[in-house]
């Protein structure tokens, strides 16, 4: 397997707080990787330190299955929580300034960005005039300038209307599938990135609580009936046999997850019952990344409070 | 390097601090021949002492209207001298430093430079020389404007002979040593990275020192250096217009340069260790 950024117990701390803690994350090449996590979870500054912005306290990081990192982040693009240009100067102007920084020939790469990310009619314009959205644009514009092999987008369908999304959404996927480029990206909005992302990562006050890929999730956070008990075999076999159930399955002793007749839970609970399985909990479970999300976060609140 | 350098020089044309440091510059260069030239007008009897609100004292009274003229007397040399003399030049300098280094923080492109496969010193050096070029531009500006001014207001009886040569030496020392205090506020800059605080530490380190060290000077008068030779914005104020010998232009160059080096190396320290944001 060939990795793009490759992090063992990567550990960035401010004052007396890991703001990421221990994290080993494996980003695949022609991953479009989704990171999770609240504010001030340390999905920024875990991007930072990836980025070369902020310096790790601990551990180590590979870019490209390389220790030499700034030879390998000549091939990657950044944005970061904002885009990073000149108020007074243009999106013209300021790609030409990034241009000329980073030592990168022009041959009309400018006018394509501009086009790319739909900013072409409003080149000339100063950024400070800039809508966020339009600021957006420019920030990823800014990012694919050097024609990179792996992006690291943090929150960058911010301030977009519904229909920015969706232009960025598509520029991702092509981007991803028509050159290759792996992409690390990081959004508040969920069912974005579920629409997008191939393999996620959930962090959790500075630590990685999930790495699985896009199914994995989409079977995790799948609508289904949980059911708590102490007698998961005999569970399973009467959901088998009496109820004729095929979809389910045990993510952890004692609980079973049921995908099939969700409408008829409470029958399956009196049949359950009735062959002397004593059910502690039943409920529905699981709509989308985000209810996904959220139970994960209640988790680690419920065994914080513990 | 020369790629970052070259983005620095086009920031550099891009901004509008510097055009409006310029500006400010040439205008009150111009503004201090237009003032002395009315004084003269007061004391050649050409105006009437108070025309305008400008009423000119000598010792406490006013001026009568039998007087030479001052820009006579001065000459250019001495004029040009005046343009160093005060806080005018090391406030304007600390105001467009803060402005071009942290600009690069606050809403700059830095944080998407940094880490792209250029070193962290050649990011801060460029930064730094390009930040020293255009204080040479803005004394440059300042020296032009006082020529001009010069010549046409007061004629070209006020261009001593030899002046070229005089004023070359002059404006070299002082770009050498106000370049050292450049150096200063871009390493002020560089650790603030706020813009308010910067240009008021800016002026602080323009102003205070001078006061300070006059204190120091007092306390320390049995020492058989006196201390406020070593800061440069003393150096600066005082320098003699002529007559300066081939000993006080060695000492100029070797405090510059240290002070020079030593911003520019704790400011790339600084730069190589902390966290952009």
């Amino acid at each position: 397997m060939e990795y793009v950024l490759e992090t063992e117990g990567l550990t960035k701390i401010y004052g007396r707080t890991a703001v990421v803690d221990h994290v080993s994350m494996q980003v695949r090449k022609g991953d479009i990787y989704g990171f999770i996590g609240k504010n001030g979870a340390g999905k920024t500054t875990f991007m930072r330190m990836a980025a070369g912005l902020a310096r790790p306290s601990a551990g180590s990081l590979r870019l490209f299955g390389s220790e030499d990192l700034l030879r390998q982040r000549m091939r990657i693009g950044t944005l970061i929580e904002s885009p990073g240009a000149y108020p007074g100067m243009t999106a013209k102007e300021n790609l030409t300034v990034l241009k000329k920084s980073l030592g990168i020939p022009d041959r009309g790469r400018i006018e394509e960005l501009l086009t790319l990310t739909g900013l072409k009619e409003a080149g000339g314009k100063k950024v400070k005039h800039y809508s966020m959205g339009m600021k957006q644009r420019l920030g990823i514009a800014m990012a694919l300038l050097r024609d990179p092999d792996f992006l690291i987008l943090d929150e960058p369908i911010n301030g977009l209307d519904p229909s920015g999304i969706r232009e960025v959404r598509d520029l991702i996927q092509e981007l991803n599938r028509e050159k290759g480029i792996t992409i690390l990206i990081s959004s508040h909005i969920l069912g974005e990135l579920a629409k997008v992302a191939t393999r996620y990562g959930i962090i959790r006050e500075g630590a990685l609580v999930e790495e699985s890929d896009a199914r994995t999730m989409a079977e995790r956070s799948r609508r289904c009936q949980k059911l708590v008990t102490d007698n998961v075999e005999r569970a399973v076999t009467v959901l088998e046999e009496a109820l004729h159930i095929q979809s389910f399955d045990v993510p952890e002793p004692g609980v079973i997850r049921v995908f099939e007749r969700l409408s008829e839970t409470a029958e399956i609970n009196r049949v359950l019952t009735e062959h002397g399985v004593a059910i502690k909990e039943s409920y529905l479970a699981g709509q989308d990344l985000e209810g996904y999300f959220m139970e994960l976060m209640e988790q680690g609140l419920l065994r914080k409070g513990e | 390097m020369s790629g970052l350098l070259c983005a620095e020089g086009y920031k550099l044309r891009k901004n509008k601090g510097f055009y409006v440091c310029a500006l400010v510059m040439a205008a009150t260069c111009i503004l201090l021949y237009v003032m002395l030239s009315l004084v003269d007008a007061v004391r050649s009897g050409e105006l009437e002492n108070g025309t305008g609100g400008i009423t000119v004292t000598v010792d406490g009274e006013e001026a009568a209207a039998d007087g030479g003229s001052i820009l006579e007397e001065m000459g250019m040399l001495e004029m040009t001298g005046q343009l160093f003399a005060g806080d005018f030049l090391p406030v304007m300098l600390a105001v467009f430093a803060s402005i071009f280094v942290v600009g690069e923080y606050g809403s700059g492109m830095q944080k998407n430079i940094v880490g792209k496969g250029k070193s962290r010193n050649q990011i801060f050096l460029a930064k730094f020389l390009m930040t020293l070029f255009a204080e040479v531009l803005l004394v440059a500006i300042g020296v032009v404007s006082m020529l001009l001014s010069a010549y046409v207001f007061a004629g070209k009886d006020t261009f001593e002979e030899g002046w070229p040569g005089t004023l070359g030496i002059y404006i070299g020392q002082q770009i050498l040593l106000l370049a050292a205090l450049t150096a200063i506020f871009v390493l002020i800059s560089e650790v603030c990275r706020n813009l308010a605080a910067a240009i008021s530490l800016g002026i602080a380190v323009s102003a205070l020192p001078v006061l300070f060290l006059a204190g120091v000077d007092l306390l320390c008068r049995d020492l058989p250096f006196t201390p406020s030779e070593y800061w440069i914005v003393n150096r600066s104020m005082t320098l003699p217009v002529e007559g300066l010998t081939g000993g006080d232009i060695a000492k100029n160059v070797v405090i510059s340069l240290v002070w020079l080096s030593a911003a520019m190396a704790a400011g790339m320290w600084h730069f190589n260790r902390t966290d952009v944001r």
